[in-house]
């Protein structure tokens, strides 16, 4: 029966507060189509912005969900939330309506509001529902009790640079999402988005190359931002202990694990989310691989590492250690007891020099000096040590062989400088200790005295055609040999992995002994069988390791689970920015250079294995978080943090406002009341003094679903106030802001000083009051029950100003006692202002609407007696604060009036053949 | 200017000045008769105002005579006076009032001659400059 | 005017009686028996004579707190002042401070062929022209340069540091040899005659001189040429407080900006009433303070739209409760820790310098602090301060 089409049977409602509800759904019940346009995401209203309401102190939201609920069922609503009205043309009967459905960058019809999404947020925004007291994400649900229950996104202005970071780190951390945490303290949240992509971000934050910062695009303008130390932070400023576990749902399949470093670390992690029964099998006493064994303390100290395995193993990760398989336990019958295998033995065996005395005792390979020093074995350290090798490992070896006690400590390298695969960084810090280094020069011969190493001949190079690496070739130079004095030498050529155990198997190796892999979902070339890390890559990094065994967890996650192993879509290459765009950043963004981290004295560190980087302290690490470009702008920074989570895919980011154009009969205007702005009125210091509040956030105190959960707090010290005190007429009954009466201040007050004493029995309310307004059906008994049951006492007065007592920062109300004429001070420890209402419609949708408005801004009304609900365009009729200053119940009798007048204005035959009379 | 009779106010110590008058008169000493005495304590309670009030209500000029500065009953009058005179002549002077109008004397109560010659004296000056530049406005508001 | 006119004319009907004017009244803080709102409710209910009478009539100093905040904008200061008209034509004239004799002179000064000597302390240092369109409002500064001699206030320093501004600023003003009071003290406390007749007088001077802009250094002469002449007197001419045309020049980045030289000091500012919430002038003294290099502005407690009067107002009713107030304001700026109370307004400094004359009571002396104008240190900053205070 309805046809919205020729807009004959069809009503259009705007505003989603209760009287539009009513109106829309006394109209539905007639048979009308209703549509209820509401411009936030909820229909709902100031009302469900209330705890309780007057005078029978009943929830609001018991009262107003079950309305909200059969607008949003009812089959003859059509809800258009978030949704604004534009334009209005024709005439009454066949009004053409056109409205604008904002972009809420989430397609509600695959939303179920389930939250996910909102977790992950890292932006953090006022929540206008909780007046701004409580925070919101970007992407964020109106209210609990939402109606409809859709996410939308807040996303204001386009984000400022190309978050090239995410791209170039090879498990696309979201680092936009986490440095904006950073910047605003949140240092738990961020901990927990650097785990989402990054199982050891603490571990990470110490030993990452940091691809990002290659490529951060603040780094165009002035310098990248210091990711890697930024990533650090989280965990210094906050105990990751505290981290609380997830709710797992368990699946029956087992998973081993082979090698617990930073790949087999992933890859439990991921499979034990998932819900999967993981076992790691590691060779070495300890866990952590590389991690443990490979990188020296004072780079990453042993209980940061202990600390985020230790959270691993709290997943559900049983780790075995000192079971070496293919020696303690053979791999096949891993594969019979196991339904997956993931390999990420690494690659922990040495390189011989392939010289003569090589095996002389003194010589030594460099990853097992560095494993046996990691493992407190005893380390026969001479006084003067040579390390050959130009990566970093040969640094580490350097560095822990200062800390061992060894006096002079050269790097032999048979490259230049500029040829050594070593970080710059690492070199300069390693020459800060001390240590010397030689270049074009490359060890001939070991030389022994008594058995022991007495000398190292060598020869010098120099630099030739480039070899296969790109690099030039170094090539001897006849007759420079020479001798160097040392007692020790260690040669740090590189690692290759230990893969022999596979080969039983049948599992494809390449010649250097790495597993080969489908590159794209890390599977081997026996089924059930995955492999990443180092074992498949030859020596890298750790976030490479990490991200081979995330993307091994997901194929053994998709093989488990019978679905079919796939890869994951390739991701984006990293963007820079355009001429025009780096020129406008660099107007828009004074340069501003890293800030530096703090660092242990080289003189001090090489005493002992402390760790050297310092970390930053809170302040520092907010400063350098600030200077990241994406977190520059209100709102929705586009990191897809909600993207990545959201089940159903219902993130859409390049959505769009979208027109609607309606037809409808009548249309009721309904759009409620506004909050006037009560910033001029300075003398009550609002804005200024902590505890002095609106009465619209006392009722968001109250409410047990605000940002207090309903506790009643001082925003001051978080104290329980005993004693509030609330000012009427905040900006109404005046004539520099409004003359009028707001009409529900004196009733509010009352109620609100009623929920405080209801909330903590014995607080004390004082209401400074004008004139007491009760006017309306048990009203008066209503104050009189406050008096006498609610310790609530009434002041005729209008204070004049407020200062604070700085010792407590309680408010001290200045009054004039009228009944006495007496000046008083009166301390209290909340001020509650009776902040002045406004109706809700600008100049811009009145005129939208062809609709006049009085002088106060409310709807006009040709004639307050004849048509009390019409206003000055005929067709169009209001009801509710948007037409006078009113109640609750006042409001939704005069809906059902104005729903009266809109179906009388409908059903006239007159109106209705006027209208089609032309066809 | 002929016939111009000065108007003065003279505002004279109980102590000294006033028992000069009164010696001049019972002395049956000649002086003019443009003189107002206004008996005061003191030269020391003479405030601004009683002179500028005199002005605004037309007279021509103002005497304030007291004791010599050693004689005062009460101690300091005449050097208060002093000062109050000081500062006053500065700001009539501003106001473009002529010095003679305002006098300061110190008369003892045995000095009658000096009370008389003082006023005959005044009254001779004032003749010479004429009337009070307020006299007018007085003249008008009444 | 009778009684109801007044009322008609200062929105008194719109009264709610909710007593905020009485509550943000610095003097009811302190005089029990004074409430604005009690004042405000004895005229609505036609009680004349106990109005009038009533000495706490001449307590108000018109400080427009109470109007700032009146939520029925009713002008109580103007109700105030036309009351006071009202009784002095019933006799009651209020209690003058200074014996009244700056009300007595103000009278004087209506004499028709007056021929003042006002401009002998003019040396060669300080360039006027007859020519120029621009005047200068020396004001009463001549007269009260003998009377608070003794508190060490050179109201004259003030006038010569500004035509020494006004000079490097390349304005020779035109100075007014027989400008007559300007009338405010007389308006304010209910003498309409009196200040009729110095407008008028004053108004011609200024049509003969035919200049186009009049600069004040006096709040109070300020607002009385801006806000009250109009009522009785046509004066076609702009009128400007110096320390706008400070401001203004400094904005511009004249060649003013670049002389200012480093004062180290910190500071707070005295908001007069009548360049504050009568003209609403909070701005360009503060500009003017953060021009000059060196000066540190700490605002006091109560500051801008805020901030507390100096305690009297046209030299009436300076009793125990103004001292009190004054006492207040002082420890309101020595508690800012400011070496310097900088005021606009030479009122109120003389109210503050004879505040701390008095040494106050032995459990609670008066708070000590130096009290300055604007226009000294502005002058001060481009070399040409001289000293403020008074030769001799």
């Amino acid at each position: 029966m309805s046809s919205g089409e020729n807009g004959r049977k069809s009503i259009l409602v705007i505003g989603g507060g209760i009287a539009g509800i009513q109106a829309s759904l006394d109209l539905a019940n007639m048979g009308f189509k209703v549509y209820l346009v509401e411009k936030s995401p909820s229909i709902g209203g100031r009302m469900a912005q209330l705890d309780k309401t007057f005078p029978t102190n009943d929830c609001a939201m018991c009262i107003l969900a079950p309305k909200m609920i059969e607008a949003n069922s009812h089959p003859n609503i059509e809800l258009l939330t978030y949704s604004e009205v534009e334009k209005v043309s024709g005439e009454k009967g066949k009004f053409k309506v056109r409205v604008k459905k904002k972009a809420s960058f989430v397609d509600w019809e695959k939303c179920t509001g389930c939250g996910l999404c909102v977790e992950g947020c890292p932006v953090i925004i006022g929540n206008e529902f909780d007046q701004e007291i409580g925070k919101r994400k970007a992407i964020y649900m109106y209210f609990p009790q939402a109606v409809p229950k859709k996410c939308v996104i807040d996303k204001r202005e386009e984000r400022l640079c190309k978050a090239a970071c995410i791209d170039a780190c090879p498990v696309h951390t979201n680092v936009p999402g986490y440095i904006k945490l950073i910047a605003e303290g949140q240092y738990q949240e961020a901990y927990k988005l650097i785990r989402e992509t990054n199982p050891l971000p603490a571990v990470v934050g110490r030993v990452c190359y940091a691809p990002c910062e290659d490529v951060c695009n603040r780094g165009e303008i002035d310098e990248p931002l210091c990711v890697r130390d930024l990533k650090r932070v989280p965990s210094d400023q906050w105990n990751i202990e505290q981290l609380e576990l997830p709710a797992i749902t368990k699946t029956d399949k087992r998973v081993a694990v082979i090698g617990s470093g930073p790949a087999g670390l992933a890859a439990a992690n991921d499979l034990a989310l998932k819900g999967h029964d993981v076992t790691i099998f590691e060779a070495l006493p300890e866990p952590g691989g590389m991690l443990r064994v490979g990188i020296p303390e004072y780079r990453l100290p042993n209980d940061i590492l202990r600390q985020e395995i230790g959270y691993i193993q709290k997943l559900g990760v049983d780790i075995k250690t000192g079971v070496r398989v293919g020696k303690d336990v053979t791999l096949d019958k891993l594969r019979k007891d196991y339904d997956a295998v993931f390999v990420g033995v690494g690659a922990h065996g040495g390189m011989r020099l392939g010289v003569e005395g090589e095996d002389i005792p003194g010589v030594m390979e460099g990853i097992a000096f560095l494993r046996a020093a990691s493992l407190g074995e005893k380390v026969s350290m001479g006084k003067r040590v040579a390390v050959i090798g130009g990566g970093n490992t040969a640094i580490d070896c350097a560095c822990t062989a200062r800390r061992l006690g060894a006096e002079e400590v050269t790097i032999v390298y048979r490259r230049t400088r500029s040829e050594m695969p070593a970080d710059a960084a690492e070199v300069e810090a390693a020459e800060k200790e001390g240590i010397e280094l030689e270049f074009l020069t490359a060890p001939s011969r070991f030389l022994a005295k008594n058995k022991q190493l007495a000398g190292m001949e060598c020869v010098r190079m120099e630099l030739g055609e480039p070899d296969a690496s790109g690099r030039p070739r170094p090539v001897p130079v006849k007759g420079s040999e020479f001798t160097m004095p040392v007692d020790t030498v260690i040669a740090a050529l590189g690692q290759v992995p230990e893969t022999d155990f596979l080969k039983d198997l049948g599992v494809s190796l390449s010649r250097r002994g790495t597993i080969e892999i489908d590159p794209a979902t890390g599977a081997t070339s026996v089924e059930g069988v995955f492999a990443g890390g180092d074992a498949v890559s030859g020596p890298a990094y750790v976030i490479d390791a990490i991200a081979g065994g995330k993307k091994a967890a997901r194929s053994i996650n998709q093989y488990l689970t019978g679905q079919p192993v796939e890869a994951e879509a390739p991701w984006k290459e990293p963007e820079e920015f355009t001429q025009e765009e780096k020129a406008d950043r660099k107007k828009r963004f004074p340069a501003a250079s890293r800030v530096k981290m703090r660092e242990e004295p080289a003189k001090k560190r090489v005493q002992d294995f402390r760790e050297v980087a310092l970390g930053y302290s809170g302040e520092e690490g907010r400063e350098e978080a600030s200077r990241c470009l994406a977190g520059q702008i209100e709102g929705c920074i586009e990191c897809r943090e909600c993207e990545r989570r959201c089940e159903p895919r219902a993130i859409v980011y390049t959505m769009k406002d979208k027109t609607i154009d309606l037809n409808v009969g009548a249309i009721i205007v309904a759009s409620g009341l506004g909050l006037y702005d009560i910033s001029s009125l300075t003398e009550y210091g609002y804005g200024r003094i902590k505890n002095v509040i609106t009465a619209m956030e006392f009722e968001r105190l109250t409410a047990a679903s605000g940002p207090t959960m309903g506790e009643l707090r001082r925003a001051s010290d978080g104290r329980i106030p005993e004693n509030i005190a609330f000012i009427q007429c905040v900006g109404s009954r005046d004539l520099r802001n409004k003359a009028y009466c707001s009409s529900v201040c004196c009733m509010h007050a009352t109620k609100e000083a009623m929920l405080a004493f209801e909330h903590h029995p014995g607080t004390r309310s004082t209401i400074f009051y004008m004139d007491m307004r009760a006017v309306g059906k048990r009203f008066q008994e209503y104050i009189a029950r406050a008096k006498k049951d609610y310790n609530v006492t009434y002041i005729r007065a209008r204070p004049g100003r407020i200062e604070v007592n700085p010792e407590n920062d309680n408010p001290i109300i200045w009054y004039e006692e009228t009944t006495t004429g007496e000046v008083k001070s009166f301390e209290a420890e909340m001020v509650v202002l009776a902040q002045a209402m406004v109706p809700q419609i600008d100049e811009v949708l009145a005129k939208a609407l062809g609709i006049e408005l009085d002088e106060e801004g409310f709807v006009k009304t040709p004639d307050k007696l004849l048509q009390p609900l019409d206003t000055t365009r005929p067709g169009i009729f209001a009801c509710g604060y948007v037409h006078s200053p009113r109640d609750i119940p006042d409001s939704v009798t005069q809906a059902s009036g104005a729903a009266g007048r809109a179906a009388e204005e409908m059903s006239s035959s007159r109106s209705g053949r006027d209208s089609q009379g032309g066809k | 200017m002929a016939g111009f009779e000065p108007q003065i106010i003279a505002f004279c110590c109980n102590w000294c000045t006033y028992a000069a008058a009164d010696l001049a008169g019972t002395s049956r000493m000649q002086y003019p008769a443009n003189v107002r005495i206004v008996r005061v304590m003191c030269s020391g309670m003479v405030n601004p105002l009683y002179v500028l009030k005199a002005f605004e209500g037309g007279v021509d000029g103002v005497l304030i005579a007291g004791c010599h500065l050693t004689d005062c009953h009460y101690i300091d009058g005449p050097t208060k006076c002093d000062a109050m005179v000081d500062k006053l002549r500065e700001m009539l002077h501003v106001l473009g009032l002529e010095d003679e109008r305002l006098r300061r004397e110190m008369v003892a109560a045995s000095e009658g001659v000096l009370f008389a010659r003082v006023i005959k004296e005044m009254v001779e000056q004032l003749k010479k400059i004429g009337p009070s530049p307020f006299k007018a406005r007085t003249e008008a508001l009444a | 005017m009778n009684l109801e006119d007044i009322i008609k004319d200062t929105n008194t009907y719109y009264c709610l009686e909710c007593g905020k004017c009485t509550s943000v009244c610095p003097v009811a803080r302190y005089d029990k028996c004074f409430s604005p709102r009690m004042i405000i409710e004895n005229a609505l209910l036609g009680f004349e004579d106990e109005l009038v009478l009533d000495r706490e009539l001449f307590s108000c100093l018109t400080c427009y707190m109470c109007q700032s905040e009146c939520p029925s904008d009713v002008d109580f200061p103007v109700f105030v002042r036309e009351a006071r008209s009202l009784a002095q034509g019933k006799g009651q004239h209020g209690i003058c401070a200074h014996s009244g004799q700056l009300q007595s002179l103000a009278r004087l000064m209506t004499s028709p062929n007056l021929k003042q000597k006002r401009l002998e302390w003019l040396s060669q240092e300080h360039r006027v022209s007859e020519k120029s369109d621009v005047l200068f409002w020396v004001g009463c500064a001549p007269y009260f340069e003998p009377i608070f001699e003794d508190i060490g206030f050179s109201a004259l320093g003030i006038t010569k540091a500004s035509l020494k501004i006004l000079n490097s600023l390349g304005i020779e003003p035109k100075l007014l040899p027989n400008e007559r009071c300007c009338g405010h003290d007389a308006l304010w406390t209910g003498d309409v005659d009196t200040f009729k007749k110095l407008a008028e007088y004053n108004a011609a001077q200024i049509k003969e001189a035919g200049v186009k802009k009049i600069v004040f250094a006096c709040p109070e002469g300020y607002r009385t040429f801006k806000l009250d002449y109009p009522d009785y007197v046509d004066l076609d001419c702009e009128v400007q407080h110096i320390s706008e045309l400070l401001a203004e020049k400094i904005a511009e980045n004249s060649h003013l900006s670049g002389k200012l030289m480093e004062i180290k000091k910190k500071v707070t500012y005295q908001d007069p009433c009548r360049l504050g919430r009568h003209l609403g002038v909070y701005d360009a003294p503060r500009k003017i303070l953060e021009a000059i290099p060196g000066i540190e502005l700490v605002e006091m407690k109560h500051s801008g739209l805020e901030a507390i009067c100096c305690g009297t107002s046209a030299f009436t009713n300076c009793d125990s409760y103004s001292n009190a107030l004054r006492a207040e304001r002082l420890s309101e700026a020595v508690e800012t820790g400011a070496e310097l109370l900088i005021t606009a307004c030479p009122k109120c400094q003389t109210h503050f310098r004879c505040a701390q004359v008095d040494k106050g009571e032995e459990h609670r002396p008066t708070p000590k602090i130096e009290v300055i104008d604007l226009i000294n240190l502005v002058a001060d900053a481009i070399g040409e301060g001289g000293k403020s205070s008074k030769k001799k």
